[in-house]
């Protein structure tokens, strides 16, 4: 039995079987291998993985911007407000897209315009989808750097994304992003390349802004910490596939998936004693460009039986809202 | 101490200073201002601080990679920060260098087994037989395949290729490793992976590690000592234990505060510290972290702290938490100011209640 709730009226986003695939020369990478799950109306949804596991590109194919070339969603649905975002035309979501669903990135400067003044790019998201005058949409950049807490609004209005910090091009990057007040806001790794303190300080604003303007919030991270501390609800990916959903207290006291639970054992943490060896998951993650017989995790898996080597587990509950795609959960859950 | 192995004294770095042809005096980087530390045989010590702060320039300024405007390195009683480059090679021998990014520190066209094998070459011929018994063997000593020696870079993975970094500095059997950000491009498994071989290396091998990091659980896991810098200074140094159980300096306390912590059920407080690092090009006056400082006052404005020592053996630079006991100091500042002075008492801070 999953735990898709599809029916519900609090569900914002329902994205079912995703299959994105990247080609190469002589081959196909199933970045995702058909990931189904939803993000309620104004909750903070944490997508946690390590690199590869697919967590950006499920971001990208929900808003349609994987590269054309290289990358084709094959399979699945994406429901927003009752249609599917994979069958619309290029213009009608390009009215969704910085409208009702944001986006912001990790490096906001290779997002944002060198030759443009930071009003003038706020300005700009502003005017493409609401029919406001030139000065509105200039008053509503000047509402939004003063919303980000930029000190002196007023100025930085003139500024260009290279005479700021990357502190304040993540708040610009945000303040973009929020204009039109979206209903669902898709931030990839935005604290990353931050540094500590200014970190705590975006992370909290994302979480104020959120609060105040009642947008839901999907947060792509590797970083368990910034989960813990944001998230209310999360989904640990690997190797392309979704193995873990649950409430972040249900997760973080007890993890369901083997993978899960080795994440958080190999995190340097005052738990292991300090200069402890710290518990590894061994070997690496597979390729995505063979197939995938089992499930993906089993060769690193301690729990690993036969089975888990012949058939991929799908995702089950384990208690009510908190589903694991493990053969053996109930064991995991033990140890 | 004698005995150190490494002595950094008074080390500093300003880059661009004095070269304008038209502006006579162009404004220099501050990017590492009188820093000094030793590090011990067989130890961990860790520099700790954000982006900027000056730690990567003393890795560099360690291994001579960049020139020091002032101060000494004193590796066994020589001062190698003033050695010309044929007496320096013979020193490169006893440190070696793991950098941050896996992918652009290794020679693409060279295979696994000629990537770290090259530092022995650099000073002895080796027959073909000897550099692949060498290959293999240090291949073994990180946990890699020796099969592996006939691998391009392209061919591993970011984990793998960072335990080949670690080998080729393991080479030349230093006994000082300096590691630049080592496990900050790699996932968090990966991590666990390296951290322990580094900590298996130290212990079977005895070499001593300077861990240059931003990351405040890593450094509390691996190390035996830290310094934490601040827009090119030393603000605190201290035992591990010491730093992350009471923090002094309020920069520490701010960056412990702000570090992520995997566990949901904490509730966060406030934000630790509003504002952001500011420029070396012109830091601000007296104790540069004034500014953003929750507990600054008049005399920190004014006056740069000295690192004063404290009861439990750390350093720590900060007027208020850890008032220098210098009798004419106290009397030369003004009327104004005393009456901010803090009780020298709290110099033996070690147990004060109100640290968290």
């Amino acid at each position: 039995m999953q735990m898709q709730n599809t029916s519900g009226d609090n569900v914002l986003l329902d994205v079912r079987d995703l299959d994105t695939h990247f080609y190469g020369e002589e081959s196909v990478t199933r970045a995702l291998g058909g990931i189904s799950f939803h993000v309620n109306r104004g909750e903070t949804l944490g997508i946690v993985g390590e690199s590869g596991c697919g967590k950006s590109v499920t971001a990208l194919s929900i808003l349609r911007l994987l590269p054309k070339l290289t990358a084709k969603t094959v399979g699945g649905e994406i429901r927003f407000h009752g249609s599917d975002l994979l069958k619309l035309s290029e213009r009608e979501i390009r009215k969704i897209r910085g409208d009702r669903i944001a986006m912001i990135f990790q490096e906001p400067m290779t997002s944002l315009s060198p030759v443009h003044t930071v009003g003038h790019q706020i300005a700009e998201a502003v005017q493409i989808h609401t029919k406001v005058s030139r000065s509105d949409a200039l008053e509503r950049s000047r509402e939004m750097l003063r919303l980000v807490r930029i000190a002196d609004p007023e100025r930085r209005l003139y500024s260009y994304p290279h005479e700021m910090s990357g502190g304040m091009r993540q708040r610009v990057m945000i303040a973009m992003a929020l204009a039109c007040s979206p209903e669902l806001l898709i931030a990839d790794e935005p604290t990353t390349a931050l540094d500590v303190t200014m970190q705590a300080q975006i992370l909290r604003l994302i979480i104020d802004l959120k609060q105040r303007m009642g947008t839901a919030v999907m947060f792509i991270t590797h970083d368990l910490g910034v989960v813990a501390e944001t998230c209310q609800r999360v989904i640990v990916m690997y190797a392309g596939r979704i193995v873990e959903q649950a409430d972040v207290l249900d997760l973080f006291a007890r993890p369901a998936h083997p993978y899960t639970q080795g994440l958080m054992r190999s995190m340097p943490d005052r738990r292991h004693g300090r200069r402890q060896r710290l518990p590894e998951i061994p070997g690496i993650v597979p390729s995505l460009r063979e197939p995938i017989v089992g499930c993906s995790f089993a060769p690193r898996c301690p729990f690993a039986i036969d089975i888990c080597r012949e058939k991929a587990p799908t995702m089950r509950d384990v208690r009510p809202s908190h589903a694991a795609a493990c053969w053996r959960s109930e064991e995991v859950l033990g140890a | 101490m004698s005995g150190s192995l490494l002595k950094v004294e008074s080390l500093t770095k300003h880059y661009g200073r004095g070269t304008g042809f038209l502006r006579k005096t162009e404004p220099a980087v501050r990017a590492v201002e009188d820093v000094s530390f030793s590090v011990e045989a067989g130890e961990t010590l860790c520099i700790v601080g954000e982006s900027g702060c000056g730690k990567s320039t003393v890795a560099r300024l360690l291994m001579r990679i960049v020139e020091p405007t002032a101060g000494r390195v004193i590796i066994d009683g020589v001062d190698i920060a003033g050695l010309k480059s044929h007496a320096l090679r013979a020193w490169r021998r006893r440190m070696q260098m793991v950098f941050q990014d896996p992918y652009s520190s290794l020679n693409p066209r060279l295979t696994a087994g000629q990537i770290i094998t090259e530092p022995v070459e650099n000073f002895e011929r080796l027959r073909r037989k000897q550099s692949q018994a060498l290959a293999a063997e240090l291949l073994r000593k990180v946990g890699l395949a020796p099969d592996m020696m006939h691998r391009l870079p392209s061919e591993l993975s970011g984990g793998q290729r960072q335990r080949l970094g670690i080998a080729r500095a393991l080479a030349l059997q230093p006994s000082l490793i300096i590691a630049d950000e080592a496990v900050s491009a790699l996932d968090v498994s990966v991590q666990a992976q390296i951290l322990n071989l580094l900590m298996d290396l130290q212990q079977q091998l005895g070499i001593a590690f300077v861990f240059i990091s931003h990351d405040l659980s890593v450094v509390e896991h691996i190390g035996h000592r830290v310094a934490v810098m601040y827009l090119g200074r030393i603000v605190e140094l201290a035992s591990c234990e010491a730093l992350f159980a009471m923090p002094v300096h309020p920069y520490t306390e701010a960056l412990i505060a702000a570090a992520p912590v995997p566990d949901p059920t904490r509730v966060r407080r406030e934000v630790p510290v509003e504002g952001e690092v500011p420029s070396p090009i012109n830091p601000p006056s007296g104790c540069t972290f004034h500014p953003r400082c929750p507990i600054a006052v008049e005399r920190c404005r004014i006056e740069r702290p000295p690192l004063v020592p404290m009861a439990d053996g750390r350093v720590v630079a900060c007027h208020v938490r850890a008032p220098a006991l210098d009798i004419h100091a106290e009397c030369s500042r003004k009327d104004a100011d005393r009456s901010e002075a803090v009780n020298p008492e709290l110099s033996f801070a070690v147990g004060r209640s109100d640290f968290p």
